[in-house]
């Protein structure tokens, strides 16, 4: 997949092409059954026509529900993983004791960040709590996802 | 926000709604032709250009809504996850999580 299409758009190039050929297929055959019905006077032999017409609208509409379908699902996956990267918890832990200390901003040494405690770039590291005026000090800035 | 993305935007959504409506006065022609005539082989023809065609537009329109607003939100994703990098490589090795061993607390 071309990089730059895929960070603007969640579809892959052969949905793209997929949805160009059942719209276009769609649309052709729409055109047709009514080509073909108007050439005709009697009832008897517009009806096939009429199928021609109906089974377009199927291609095109089954075409483009199955596009939205793939773009749902990609947007949906990547909000997934994202969260997952990502789980900012700002509720303490049940049974943890809500303190002062456990309130403030953590950092770590070499750390150019402080975080909210329970945020996820912070979980799992040897951090100490500071207050917000301490760490701007020693040369952090906020973190810009959980914003401390 | 950058104004390619803007106008982007604005051209999938107004796109979509001149379809819609394309689709709707189709469909407003196909019963004005088919209340014209008493002759069903003459309605036909209408139902297909007005009733099919019409509704094919309003389809095509609507995917293109909300192929706009799937969009959208996919560049949103992208901007949240570049920030993502971008403030893990500020934060540098530190900030990765790891499982070895501590390094020695410092007070900050």
């Amino acid at each position: 997949m071309n990089p730059a299409w895929a960070r603007s758009a969640p579809w892959s190039l052969a949905a793209v092409v997929a949805i160009y050929v059942t719209t276009g297929l769609g649309l052709a055959l729409v055109a047709a059954s009514w080509w073909g019905t108007s050439g005709s006077a009697v009832v008897h032999d517009e009806l096939p026509w009429l199928q021609v017409g109906i089974t377009g609208l199927v291609v095109l509409g089954t075409g483009n529900g199955v596009w939205l379908l793939a773009g749902r699902r990609a947007v949906g996956q990547r909000r997934r993983l994202l969260v997952a990267d990502v789980d900012v918890d700002p509720q303490p832990r049940r049974g943890v004791a809500v303190t002062a200390e456990h309130r403030l901003p953590v950092a770590a040494a070499g750390m150019r960040r402080f975080h909210r405690p329970e945020c996820q770039l912070a979980l799992g590291k040897p951090v100490v709590a500071a207050t917000p005026d301490e760490h701007l000090e020693a040369g952090r800035a906020p973190c810009g996802i959980c914003r401390p | 926000m950058d104004l390619k993305v803007v106008i982007r935007g604005l051209w999938d959504r107004a796109g979509g709604w001149l379809l819609i409506a394309a689709g709707g006065l189709a469909l407003v022609l196909g019963w004005v032709g088919v209340s014209g005539t008493p002759l069903p082989s003459e309605q036909i023809p209408y139902v297909v250009s007005g009733g099919l065609f019409g509704l094919a537009l309003i389809g095509i329109g609507t995917t293109l809504l909300i192929s706009a607003d799937l969009g959208d939100e996919w560049r949103k994703l992208d901007a949240i996850e570049s920030v993502l990098r971008s403030q893990r490589s500020l934060d540098g090795p530190a900030d990765a999580v790891t499982a070895g061993p501590a390094p020695e607390l410092v007070d900050a």
